[in-house]
């Protein structure tokens, strides 16, 4: 058959244009063990920065990322050398769209971020003001398979349903008010502790999702289960109302929580390390233009035209068939019906457990390098996992390389990079090296005999997981860093090993030649 | 501070080649490749979907359809409730005997002899006196060898007197075995002389509602009581001058009779009756295990009634099977009522066990009637006590059974259908799709089948000019549709449940209309199906014998299934 590609060309080009435009946020886990920067410290809240800092407003840490298990526009296309045109492959489509497909796009940034050490120097106290915008949509591998499987694919037979129940978007809007307290109980345990409230914004999203299209394999009889519920809040009322002052908006009151993060951190021996974390335990109540869309949890079977008695066909009128689809249709369309309220609810955040190691590796003068490995999870199955190499060249930069698994896509290479330019602390990061590689479409389109107009679009090579962090901080301690610099190397063993939790004079208190106040990162600086 | 940053920026650019260099890495934009899309941008790649849709389901329950069931006189039997053919007749229905209207009279005279003549000639003028005497009357019914009473209704009891005596009469006529209500019947009659002889004087009453009570029922007679009263004249009296009485009963109804009857009474009866639904049956197709002919014998008489057959007979195609056997041989007699308004039944079945050659092998030639002839005979046995009435009636009415116990195979129908096939299928699959993207259509029959019978299909397709193109079949062998249930093999086939259908046998059964065979019936112009369903009990082969119930039923769930297999080149 020879069905051309325009038909499609309007969804697609669509769908590319969503992958290409949009970020999501997370923290940078390849700078997990990069303790020269301070935004590791979310993934480990054990663990403190090599030294006190004042964030810079708006810039001092801004995550973006872009999750899509979904669409692979540069791997569903083929354009031979030489070639005019590009074909679609719908192999390499029906591939991709085998396992998870969502998109996820998550920005965060912080307004105002400071921290700094304690007197005695045993604790880290920071604190910091961010906002958050997440967003997922998850469509399932079956529905999005439907068109190359068909409701009755051996291999739909053989899973017993078509499920749909990963269907699920979800949208989030909020702001965080925390605080981050690391304590070092001794030189072999540290532990921290993130308090945030939380002021919710806007929400929207779906909730227990039972659906699912089973094919009788002896009749051919389809079963639909359905229930889903959809739940919005601090959003344009659905009944008529356009829109929402933005003041009102940003300063939202009735939507309140907390959050929280533990961590524990143990150092057996100046070469190992490691620590496990507990976070994002808490909830959100959502009261602010509370609405909710519910479809029960039901069943119904269709099993096409019922007859009970043969004898009555001969006295069915010519419309039987046409009232019958009319009270088909109204049968499914009670059983389904949406019930609407109007009730607050609350939005359980999804805890995390978390465990890193790291080892030393290598310790010279002027160098150091550790290798680290974490794994995390959310309890339902997904299993993020990072392996890093950490290379500190000095007191200003260190690198970190990393090869990981993020929500069981596709593994990545991260690279993060933390330099010093006096105090300023210049921080970038990514756990998708190959984030600025892309494929270029262009699209020509018939105006109609006037001419042909082209669109052209970027689209990443591999989109499966595109993220980037970076900040810029005031650094304390810079000024006596510059002095000491002479013997800051002879010093690396107590001031700042990668993944610490010693505060840099850690062990030196009581000692003649203690200089606790002179290390990089006291708030005396 | 700003010189010491400045220099600090500096130091840190010379000293961080590496780290710019991974920045750069990170952030410099790189297009690895270019793809041009446009209107006619081709797909390549190939997709398999299936789709699959239920059609419906039909539910056929026997005990759902009973208007259908009752259209082919098919109903329960009284026992386990196992369907039957029943097919009803009736061979006679009438009084055992018809009685006439009596029409009896009965004359006797005064005859006045030498001395009673003088004697009344000698009698006072003005004078009166009187004389009685008693006849017996004697009559009967003549089917009746003894006659106890009758009821009678219409009719007249009529007395005449003849007067040749020169006087004035009274003359009383009275019977005391002729009641109504328990009063006897009496006349009066009057006879006035006014010198002219003879007189004659006559009176009736009616008989309605009258009972006559017989004396000597093997001789029976009534007796009459007569008085005369005269009143003298003093003219001479003759000798050999009379008085003549003549008493009738006319037009009488028997409404009842009692007595004994002879045994010397018959009459004859003839039955025929079509069997329609052997009709389009071939022989040797359908096998009955166990036919009956129930009869029932009704006598609101109280008169015995014997049965003599003369022929009970099947006859198809003009070939007549005369039965013999016990059941017909020693048929029963039909009993009498007790009572008077009673009605006594007599039951009786002929089956295989009494007959020969038997029902079941009769049956099986697939007859298209039945014959029954004989005659009726009053009182085979010559008892009395008998008793009948006007409204007494004997009936002999009955059944040809055929449980739906048995076997049948190879019940073929078949239709020629006028349908543009080739058509159809074109028209089937529509632009931008085509056959060659369909791997094949599914008709997914699934069956739940708790009947022992099974049907097969064959359609064969034929071009323009009637010939056959395709066949949808198996190896050659027609499609089957419907599985037959396994029946109970468990005791003998007389045995209660023996032959009935276990539990619903589901089956799933696909007629697949693949890829080729779509194209050929498209490129050679099928304009016709022959459809060819055969029918068969289960396991009908090897004569196993199954069993209908209205609690029966089949479930049929249609469904159709689309393989698709479409590949896109550039």
């Amino acid at each position: 058959m020879s069905v051309r590609l325009i038909s499609l060309k309007g969804v697609f080009l669509g769908l590319l244009v969503l992958c290409s435009n949009v970020f999501f946020a997370q923290d940078a886990q390849t700078a997990l063990f990069m303790d020269l920067a301070q935004q590791h410290t979310r993934l480990n809240v054990s663990s403190r920065p090599a030294a006190g800092y004042f964030g810079m407003p708006l810039l001092s840490n801004f995550r973006m990322e872009l999750g899509n298990s979904m669409l692979d526009p540069s791997n569903w296309m083929l354009q031979a050398p030489g070639a005019s045109e590009a074909s679609l492959n719908l192999n390499a489509v029906r591939e991709s769209l085998s396992g998870r497909n969502d998109l996820s796009v998550n920005l965060q940034w912080d307004w105002l971020s400071a921290g700094g050490f304690s007197a005695s120097r045993r604790s880290f106290w920071s604190v910091a003001v961010s906002e958050h915008i997440q967003s997922n949509l998850e469509l399932p591998e079956d529905l999005l398979l439907l068109p190359f499987t068909g409701n009755a694919n051996a291999s739909v037979s053989g899973s017993g349903a078509l499920d749909f129940t990963s269907l699920s978007f979800q949208f989030s809007h909020r702001r965080e008010y925390a605080g981050t307290w690391q304590f070092q109980w001794n030189e072999k345990l540290s532990s921290g502790v993130r308090l945030a409230y939380l002021q919710g914004l806007s929400f929207a999203g779906t909730r227990d999702n039972t659906t699912q299209w089973a094919v009788n394999p002896d009749t051919y009889a389809w079963t639909v289960q359905g229930g889903l519920g959809l739940d919005v809040a601090g959003l344009p009322d659905a009944d008529g109302e356009d829109s929402i002052e933005a003041t009102d908006y940003l300063n939202a009151k009735g939507n309140r929580g907390v959050a929280a993060d533990f961590a524990l951190q143990f150092k057996p021996s100046d070469r190992w390390t490691g620590f496990v974390q507990v976070s994002n335990v808490g909830q959100l109540d959502w009261n602010t233009r509370a609405q909710n869309w519910n479809i029960s949890d039901t069943t119904m079977v269709f099993s096409g035209v019922s007859v009970e008695n043969v004898g009555s066909l001969d006295s069915w009128p010519a419309d039987s068939l046409e009232n019958w689809l009319e009270s088909q249709s109204d049968d499914w369309e009670t059983a389904f019906e949406i019930d609407t309220t109007r009730s607050g609810f609350t939005q359980r955040l999804a805890p995390k457990w978390s465990v890193g190691l790291s080892l030393e590796v290598l310790n010279t003068s002027h160098q150091r390098g550790t290798l680290g490995a974490w794994g995390r999870s959310n309890g339902t199955g997904f299993f993020d996992w990072r392996l890093s190499y950490n290379h500190k060249f000095n007191e200003r930069l260190a690198v970190s390389l990393s090869r990981g698994v993020l929500q069981s896509r596709k593994g990545t290479w991260g690279l993060a990079v933390c330099m010093n330019a006096g105090p300023l602390a210049i921080f970038v990061a990514t756990d998708h090296i190959g984030i600025a590689q892309g494929s270029r479409i262009v699209v020509d389109q018939n105006t109609g005999g006037v001419g042909v107009d082209q669109d052209a679009f970027v689209v990443p090579n591999q989109a499966h997981t595109m993220q980037i962090q970076a900040g810029l901080t005031w650094r304390f301690g810079w000024r006596n860093e510059k002095k000491t610099r002479s013997n800051s190397m002879a010093r690396l063993d107590d001031s700042s090993f990668i993944g610490s939790s010693r505060s840099p004079n850690a062990g030196h208190e009581g000692h003649p030649g203690a200089v606790p106040c002179s290390a990089p990162g006291s708030w005396k600086d | 501070m700003n010189r010491y940053v400045n220099q600090s920026l500096r130091k840190t650019a010379n000293r961080g080649g590496l780290p710019l260099f991974f920045m750069g890495l990170l952030l410099t934009s790189c297009i690895r490749e270019e793809f041009n899309l446009n209107e006619n941008s081709p797909i390549v790649g190939d997709v398999q979907p299936s789709w699959a849709v239920p059609l419906g389901q039909v539910h056929l329950q026997l005990n759902d359809h009973w208007d259908v069931l009752d259209s082919l006189q098919i109903e329960p039997d009284d026992v386990d409730g196992m369907l039957q053919f029943v097919q009803p007749f009736e061979v006679f229905s009438s009084a055992p005997l018809v009685l006439d209207p009596v029409q009896e009279d009965f004359t006797f005279d005064w005859l006045l002899d030498e001395a009673m003549a003088q004697g009344l000639s000698s009698f006072p003028a003005g004078e009166s006196d009187s004389f009685g005497a008693s006849v017996n009357w004697s009559w009967g019914v003549s089917e009746m060898s003894s006659l106890d009473s009758l009821w009678l209704s219409d009719g007249d009891w009529n007395a005449q007197v003849t007067s040749h005596l020169p006087m004035d009469l009274e003359v009383r006529i009275s019977t005391d075995n002729i009641l109504a209500n328990g009063a006897p019947l009496e006349l009066f009659l009057t006879l006035d002389y006014t010198g002219t002889l003879p007189v004659v004087a006559s009176e009736s009453v009616s008989l309605d509602g009258r009972s006559v009570h017989f004396l000597n029922g093997t001789d029976p007679r009534v007796p009459i009581d007569w008085e005369v009263e005269w009143l003298g004249t003093g003219e001479e009296v003759n000798a050999g001058e009379a008085l003549e009485v003549t008493v009738s009963i006319a037009d009488a109804t028997i409404d009842a009779a009692f007595g004994a009857f002879a045994t010397d009474v018959a009459w004859p009866f003839e039955m025929g009756q079509s069997i329609p639904v052997m009709e389009g049956f071939e022989h040797g197709s359908v096998h009955f295990a166990d036919p009956q002919i129930h009869l029932w014998m009704s006598n609101s008489s109280g008169i015995p009634v014997g049965v003599e057959w003369e022929e009970l007979a099947f006859v198809q195609d003009g070939i007549t099977t005369y039965m013999t056997g016990p059941d017909i041989e020693d048929f029963p007699i039909i009993a009498s009522a007790g009572l008077p308004g009673e009605d006594a039944e007599t039951y009786y079945v002929i089956d295989n066990s009494g007959t020969t050659p038997s029902l079941t092998s009769v049956m099986d030639a697939m007859p298209d009637s039945m014959h029954l002839d004989g005659a009726i005979s009053i009182n085979p046995e010559g008892s009395s006590s008998h008793f009948i009435l006007e409204t007494s009636r004997i009936a002999l009415e009955g059944e040809l059974r055929l449980p739906m116990n048995g076997w049948a195979s190879a019940l073929q129908w078949n239709d020629t259908l006028d349908v543009d096939i080739s058509e159809a299928l074109e028209e089937a699959v529509q632009p931008p799709l085509d056959w060659q993207d369909v791997a094949a259509v599914t008709m997914r029959l699934r069956c739940e089948n708790a009947l022992p019978v099974g049907v097969r299909v064959q359609a064969i397709f034929l071009n323009g000019f009637g010939i056959a193109i395709e066949s949808a079949a198996v190896n050659g062998s027609p499609w089957t549709a419907i599985e037959a249930g396994s029946v109970s093999n468990m005791g003998s086939p007389d045995a209660p449940g023996f032959g009935r259908v276990l539990n619903p046998e589901a089956k799933n059964i696909d007629w697949v209309l693949d890829r080729e065979m779509a194209q050929d019936l498209i490129g050679q112009d099928c304009r016709q199906v022959v459809v060819l369903a055969m029918m068969e009990t289960t396991d009908a082969a090897n004569n196993q014998d199954v069993r209908f119930y209205p609690e029966d039923g089949l479930l049929i769930e249609l469904g159709v299934r689309v393989d698709f297999d479409i590949t896109w080149n550039p």
